[in-house]
């Protein structure tokens, strides 16, 4: 899933990097003193998890983790997922330098919308199962959109894949069931653990949720 | 948290020492006989990749030729000029490899003269130039023991290693650290809306 050098026209690479400059930059100053060994630790798990690769399909899929780290990191996912897939790119070739950009959007935004569809909602749940089903559906929502993301680029980029986008599509959906299953059960071990983690991932603006 | 992370580290490892780790990654190998160009594409964990088309292109960008590997994800073609030919795969899903051979891997006798290498006058003079521009003798044995030796140096550059891993996951710590010695010389430390006095802040 991480794209490779030389598929994405430059206008595509331009916009995508400028954005994620951008969303790290949000995530950066949204980042608290208390929770940076917390984005360091998540972002190790996510370089990890995403080297692990199955093969099926013509390249492999992996797991991306991106629900969880939108769960507990909101904002700061950015840093960490950028962070993890520089040094991917660097150390192993995975996905390109130029790519970092598409690459990083289209894991961190899916993590950041699950944050702020559920995290609220995983706050104020009160059974480990509620907890386990809402982790569930970050896991599929954050996996389905980040293959939306990165159809969209390629499509921008004026290649022809609607034909392919459905197969990618197709060996992913199981993985994104094996992706919630994942997020579900790490989210409610650590409700059941540590749940001031799941109760505020960084500081909002709004000081609405800051403990 | 420690715990949750022990216990989440430790399967993941688990995974990673069972299971042969695989780059995620396209790649494509080929060498030349001198004459035809073969090679194969494969992917992670070895798995080759059947029935795709590979485009060839010269360093110009213009394209040569379009192949399909077949069945067993390999590929030949026949060289039309001495140039570097660059062989390029994309896949649907945004993954791509290359792999180029050189221009001097391909004794082209592609005029009219029959001969495939030129034999200069070796006089004192250009005994050292032709001892560097005279291709390899044509030796079946050497040829492929060189392919192999290929291979393997190209099944050492996929290999993930360890000790890469380690060393990214101590890249990730590192820069958290850094960050967090910054943040906390910044008003973002919980200490400094506190107003303690301490004389090191």
């Amino acid at each position: 899933m991480h794209i490779s050098e030389g598929i994405l026209s430059a206008p595509v690479l331009l916009t995508t990097g400028a954005a994620c400059l951008a969303a790290t930059g949000i995530g950066l100053a949204r980042l608290d003193y208390e929770r940076v060994p917390r984005v360091g630790m998540l972002a190790s798990a996510f370089f990890i998890a995403t080297l692990i690769s199955v093969p099926v399909g013509v390249v492999g899929v992996h797991l991306l983790l991106n629900g969880l780290l939108g769960l507990l990191l909101g904002w700061a996912a950015f840093p960490a997922i950028l962070a993890a897939l520089f040094l991917q790119a660097i150390l192993f070739g995975h996905g390109a330098l130029t790519t970092l950009g598409a690459n990083t959007i289209s894991m961190a935004l899916p993590a950041v919308i699950c944050y702020y569809t559920l995290s609220h909602r995983i706050a104020s749940a009160t059974t480990s199962r509620q907890v386990f089903r809402l982790g569930f559906v970050s896991g599929v929502l954050a996996m389905l959109l980040s293959l939306i993301i990165i159809s969209i680029f390629l499509l921008l980029s004026g290649k022809e894949y609607r034909v392919a986008v459905a197969l990618v599509a197709s060996f992913h959906l199981p993985l994104a069931l094996v992706e919630g299953f994942v997020t579900g059960a790490a989210t409610s071990f650590l409700y059941k653990t540590r749940p001031e983690l799941l109760k505020a991932p960084m500081n909002s603006l709004r000081q609405k949720d800051t403990p | 948290m420690t715990k949750f992370l022990v216990t989440f580290c430790s399967i993941i490892l688990i995974g990673l020492a069972t299971s042969p780790v695989a780059a995620h990654k396209l790649s494509i190998f080929a060498t030349t006989d001198g004459k035809t160009i073969t090679g194969y594409a494969y992917s992670a964990g070895g798995n080759r990749i059947t029935e795709h088309p590979i485009r060839i292109e010269s360093t110009e960008g213009k394209t040569l030729a379009t192949l399909t590997t077949d069945k067993q994800g390999n590929f030949q073609y026949l060289p039309t000029a001495t140039i570097d030919h660059k062989f390029i795969l994309e896949t649907t899903d945004g993954h791509a490899a290359q792999f180029t051979i050189k221009a001097d891997e391909i004794q082209g006798n592609f005029t009219a003269s029959s001969f495939p290498m030129p034999s200069p006058k070796i006089t004192n003079d250009n005994i050292k130039n032709t001892a560097a521009t005279t291709p390899p003798p044509q030796n079946p044995a050497l040829i492929t023991q060189v392919q192999h030796l290929r291979e393997d140096i190209q099944a050492l550059r996929d290999q993930t290693r360890l000790r890469d891993i380690i060393g990214g996951i101590g890249y990730l710590i590192g820069i958290a650290g850094i960050a967090f010695y910054f943040l906390g010389t910044t008003k973002n430390h919980p200490d400094k809306t506190n107003n303690t006095g301490n004389p090191d802040n």
